[in-house]
């Protein structure tokens, strides 16, 4: 199994005040990884450590190396990593134009300026999120006019117009109705065909249901990782099987 | 609980009331006692008479207004607006922004015919550039340049965050986000941020005394040239006493309709902007 990302000895900080210790783990290639833990444990500040974006955190910090395909992410030129590793957030925010000019919006600062390829490209994107069917009479409709999930699965096809090989999802399902979640959780299924997943969950059920490797933080330290089977189902850690259980959460 | 919110409706909806009614009455005001005045004559034709402005009308005043303030927008909204971008999206070191926010408080903290002399001796005397639309325009601009930064500011700080952040997950860099996300997502606020300096501009006296506004002048047709403006010149009709004060009430009534119009032209313009933007 090859692996997508490697992580070592990974820390971060918010103005002196640590959120993530000493984490190392691999990502596999092609396989959804889910990270789950409490609320405040660091899911979210390792996800942002992924693509480096803590730093447009001005207080926060980090330190240790992620390495993306054998490559120091330290070394990618920003631009480019954040091209190789897609990112959607937790709240569905679509830019407040048409869905067609949230699709190019992109391709365009990347330079594809014929109105032929962006087309192609709108709709290849839009098919892979599942959204395309939905959308095709009308782009120029304003993004800001489709429902909450709908906006998510944009945000998604948005974050694959620039081609990732990485997509790092955080808690995209927490503010959608049951219905929108089980829409994604299909979506991202199909999606790890082709791209690489790490989505940072609430959800444990959610995460039983798709995922093929889980992480598990604790109090920003890396309590148990491995295959999704095992560490949901089976876990070694107490923490974990106290979390899993409701214990704490 | 239910008298209280009663009162707090009560206290409202008679200080809506009072507002309104202070406006109207001014407006109204102002328009019976000026409004005899108001012809094309008025409008079109330079002062005159004995004592100057007692015949002809306005026209080179509402021209150089016109100059001074769209000079002194120009001059002082895109500091401002670049000051927000930079205090919103760029600033990373904190004490900077405090620096920069004391030193703004303390602009607009300064009094105008304060701004005027120093303009004056600034701009006029020490750089030589006369008495001219861009010294006068100069001393509005530093006026009015806190006031449309805090404007633009709260604008951009109420971009929701996600847009910002989309964009930068997206890779692009920070000048396509501020000019592709930022900029058009609130530019109905920051329109009427600047037009509110502008007629902040508009209306004020003292800093253009000493260093643009005369009392005749014709249309300026350069930025180096003196000219007249409607506040100093409502000033001096004023100040001549009776015989031309129908004339000063005409003057204001001018002022006020055509920042009231300028008003109505923005907002028109940004509601169908906004519309045709969402669709591109």
């Amino acid at each position: 199994m090859d692996t997508a990302l490697r992580i070592e000895n990974l820390s971060a900080s918010y103005d002196g005040k640590s959120a993530l210790e000493g984490v190392s783990l691999e990502i596999p290639k092609n396989r959804i990884t889910a990270v789950i833990g409490p609320s405040g444990c660091g899911k979210s500040t390792f996800l942002r450590c992924l693509n480096r974006f803590l730093q447009e955190d001005p207080g926060a910090q980090m330190s240790g190396s992620v390495e993306l395909f054998g490559e120091d992410t330290a070394k990618i030129p920003l631009e480019l990593l954040r091209r190789k590793i897609g990112m959607v957030f937790q709240i569905p925010s679509p830019f407040p134009f048409s869905i067609y000019r949230n699709m190019t919006y992109a391709p365009r600062y990347y330079g594809i300026r014929d109105r032929k390829k962006l087309d192609a490209l709108v709709e290849e994107k839009l098919k892979l999120a599942g959204l395309y069917d939905e959308v095709k009479d009308d782009l120029n409709r304003s993004a800001m006019k489709l429902s909450g999930g709908q906006q998510q699965r944009l945000c998604i096809a948005r974050a694959l117009t620039v081609d990732p090989d990485v997509l790092l999802l955080d808690e995209p399902c927490s503010a959608l109705d049951v219905r929108s979640s089980a829409v994604i959780e299909e979506l991202l299924t199909s999606l790890k065909q082709r791209y690489t997943i790490v989505i940072v969950t609430h959800n444990i059920p959610q995460a039983r249901r798709i995922a093929d490797e889980a992480v598990f933080l604790f109090n920003g330290r890396l309590t148990e990782w491995g295959s999704a089977e095992q560490v949901l189902r089976e876990p070694t850690q107490t923490e974990t099987r106290e979390f899993l259980s409701g214990v704490f959460g | 609980m239910r008298i209280r919110g009663l009162l707090a409706r009560i206290w409202a909806g008679l200080s809506i009331l009072l507002v309104l009614a202070v406006i109207l009455f001014l407006f109204v005001f102002i328009f019976l006692r000026g409004g005899s005045v108001i012809t094309w004559d008025f409008l079109s034709q330079p002062p005159s008479g004995a004592v100057l402005g007692e015949e002809g009308g306005i026209l080179p005043a509402i021209t150089g207004s016109l100059a001074f303030t769209l000079t002194a927008t120009v001059l002082g909204g895109l500091p401002a607006i670049a000051t927000a971008l930079y205090l919103v999206f760029f600033c990373k070191s904190r004490r900077l922004g405090s620096l920069i926010h004391t030193i703004l408080q303390c602009i607009s903290g300064i009094p105008s015919i304060v701004l005027g002399l120093f303009a004056y001796s600034f701009f006029v005397r020490d750089l030589n550039w006369g008495r001219c639309v861009l010294s006068a325009s100069m001393a509005l601009a530093i006026m009015i340049l806190p006031f449309i930064e805090i404007h633009a500011e709260k604008a951009f700080r109420e971009i929701p965050r996600g847009f910002v952040e989309s964009s930068q997950a997206l890779g692009c860099a920070p000048y396509y986000t501020v000019f592709h996300v930022v900029l058009p997502s609130c530019r109905g606020e920051l329109i009427s941020g600047i037009l509110l300096g502008a007629c902040y501009a508009m209306g004020a006296t003292a800093p253009m005394i000493f260093t643009g506004a005369v009392a005749f002048a014709t249309s300026p047709k350069s930025l180096m040239q003196p000219a007249m403006a409607l506040p100093l010149h409502l000033y001096l009709l004023i100040a001549q006493g009776t015989t031309s004060l129908d004339r000063a009430y005409g003057t204001a009534f001018v002022m006020m309709a055509l920042i009231l119009v300028s008003n109505l032209l923005v907002m028109i313009y940004t509601e169908r902007s906004h519309r045709r933007w969402i669709q591109r």
